[in-house]
């Protein structure tokens, strides 16, 4: 069984010329966390939209538990996909446990009141995600990484199968970056939950994530386990700036994973 | 940002039934007070079937038409001031932020000017309801071009031009007519309830009531779109359908409303935020609220607009303007504050 699969995708948006994905392949296994990485505009998030549905692909087709991706009802979806996107602003006066009760959303009539599992649920993710202290706080006064761990929570409260995240730790200082992360590879970890992320932080991704994806100009690059993708060749290729690519001395238990640091002095490479 | 987050959701009945309780004594206060004072006791009896002739024709006549219209028209503007901030994720959106009052002020206008308003009661506003309904198609049209998901930004621009260009229009038409015309066009734009008729409380009751339930039973999907509409795909939310029906619904509503009682102000601005400051954003909360709300402040604006220089009266639509905007600001203040 894998989560998501495909022998190959491509998505045009509306009036462009060329492809914002191309031919890319998916074969993402379920237990695990798997990042999708590559610089700006190579397609990243076009492909995160076409793996919940939002886009359709112009070519080719997605399996998700090996049923068609547009086969799946959207309530039947929201129950085992949980996304969380790149941003989201909050213009009304709304509590933490407001925003994630919502999660709830696919499990509810329009009418029907959340019950006991509901608010269980709820309070679960929360705890789960260390932010049950901030439960009767409004959005509007926690910080950014605070916000990022409540809609994790959100996503949670769907009681998923697969995690997405668009950019997770995007802004966040270092303590946060870590903490997600943490967060995230606990999840995989106690719960069995599968978890996809678009990353720009390839020296988190290549620590945390058993798989990654390199995307350039809308193609794949290279997939496979972070050492066989974050190669300094590739990288200087796609990222069009020289590396040097380093093991992690550790301590901790991503000793050897390769680090990417960018080279100062040369400028770009042709 | 002071609303009470410690509320168990299950407590939506004691709010409501608050609210219910002091729609009942404005409408109460409402049927009392006028022109020509009735007794409480007087105004039971009557609404019993036992009263004398005179009092009869006062309240059944004269007062209870125009209190059940300010009820509805009341209810509708302040729960499409709801649904219109959630769709467009603004708390500054009002009923008429995506042109409707202008397209009525339209066919209003037109009407008077043409002289129909004398030749039936009913020709300024079915003119009013279908100017209303042209600008809501001319808008929807505008933002369909521009893309199929309806764009708040869009929407909100489309509204904004169309509205400035129905006022052109306005000013167009009364620059054209007499005297007379020019004074009751102008007065229409004010807001009033003064024309209130069985009739009319019937035909709005029949066509409101309707979209109102619509409404509330979008309520739990509107706490997903007012969060964000990428957030509400993904959670389930059939997105672009919900938004066409809720717009379409919302935007109708208010062209009847508007149609029997011309332009009334901020009662769709103001309730719906300061009932968002006391009780938070959950819409199933909400739209009800805002429906007992905006029925109680229009009713008590009103029996004021009639009472304050009685026998004459003042337009309600000033009125809710001149209490609306202080209590505006002081919610403000004390919200960001």
């Amino acid at each position: 069984m894998t989560v998501f699969a495909s022998a190959g995708v491509s998505f045009t948006y509306p009036g462009a010329e060329r492809p914002a994905v191309t031919d890319v392949p998916i074969d993402i296994s379920p237990g695990g966390m798997f990042g999708i990485v590559g610089p700006n505009g190579s397609g990243k998030s076009t492909l995160l939209n076409l793996l919940t549905g939002v886009a359709l692909p112009t070519h080719g087709a997605i399996r998700f538990f090996d049923r068609p991706l547009r086969e799946w009802p959207r309530r039947e979806m929201a129950r085992t996909l949980g996304v969380v996107t790149q941003r989201e602003e909050i213009q009304f006066p709304l509590t933490v446990r407001e925003l994630v009760a919502l999660g709830r959303y696919p499990y509810l009539g329009p009418w029907q009141r959340e019950g006991d599992a509901d608010r269980r649920a709820v309070s679960h993710a929360m705890e789960v995600c260390g932010v049950l202290e901030l439960a009767d706080r409004p959005t509007s006064r926690v910080s950014g990484g605070e916000f990022q761990r409540v809609r994790i929570a959100r996503a949670l409260a769907q009681d998923p199968e697969v995690l997405l995240l668009d950019e997770p730790t995007a802004s966040l200082d270092i303590h946060y970056q870590m903490s997600i992360f943490e967060l995230l590879e606990s999840l995989v970890s106690n719960t069995g939950v599968t978890v996809v992320l678009v990353t720009h932080q390839l020296n988190l991704a290549a620590r945390f994530a058993g798989q990654l994806l390199l995307l350039g100009r809308g193609r794949a690059i290279r997939q496979g386990v972070p050492k066989d993708v974050l190669v300094r060749s590739v990288l200087e290729d796609v990222y069009g700036w020289p590396v040097s690519v380093a093991a992690f001395p550790g301590p901790g238990p991503d000793l050897g994973a390769p680090q990417v640091v960018p080279l100062r002095g040369t400028g770009p490479r042709s | 940002m002071s609303h009470q987050s410690g509320r168990a959701s299950g407590s939506f009945a004691r709010p409501l039934f608050v609210l219910t309780t002091a729609l009942a004594g404005a409408l109460a206060l409402s049927l009392a007070v006028g022109a020509a004072p009735v007794a409480p006791a007087e105004v039971l009896r009557t609404l019993m079937g036992r009263g004398d002739p005179t009092t009869d024709s006062i309240i059944l006549g004269l007062r209870l038409p125009r209190a059940l219209l300010a009820i509805l028209v009341g209810g509708a503007l302040a729960v499409s001031g709801v649904v219109f901030q959630a769709l467009l994720r603004n708390p500054l959106a009002d009923p008429y932020v995506l042109g409707v009052s202008g397209g009525a002020a339209v066919g209003a206008v037109l009407a008077v000017v043409l002289g129909l308003a004398g030749a039936h009661p009913w020709a300024v506003p079915v003119s009013a309801f279908l100017g209303g309904a042209g600008a809501i198609a001319i808008v929807l049209r505008i933002a369909l071009a521009v893309g199929s998901t309806l764009s708040a930004r869009v929407f909100i621009l489309a509204g904004v031009v169309a509205a400035a260009f129905f006022n052109a229009l306005i000013l167009l038409f009364l620059s054209l007519a007499d005297a007379e015309s020019f004074r009751s066009a102008v007065f229409w734009m004010m807001g009033s309830l003064a024309a209130a008729s069985w009739s009319q409380v019937l035909v709005l009751a029949l066509y409101g009531v309707p979209s109102l339930v619509v409404l509330l039973f979008l309520a739990r999907t509107l706490n997903l779109l007012a969060v964000g509409e990428e957030t509400a795909a993904h959670l389930g939310v059939r997105v672009d359908r919900t938004k066409r029906i809720a717009y379409l619904v919302t935007s109708l509503l208010v062209a009847a409303a508007v149609a029997v009682a011309g332009v009334i102000g901020f009662v769709g601005l103001i309730v719906p935020h300061a009932l968002r400051t006391v009780w938070g954003s959950d819409h199933r909360l909400l739209l009800p609220a805002a429906l007992l709300t905006g029925a109680a402040f229009l009713l008590l604006t009103d029996t004021f607009a009639r009472t304050v220089v009685a026998p004459g009266e003042l337009p309600t639509g000033v009125i809710t303007a001149l209490v609306g905007v202080p209590l505006f600001v002081v919610l403000l203040i004390r919200g960001e504050g």
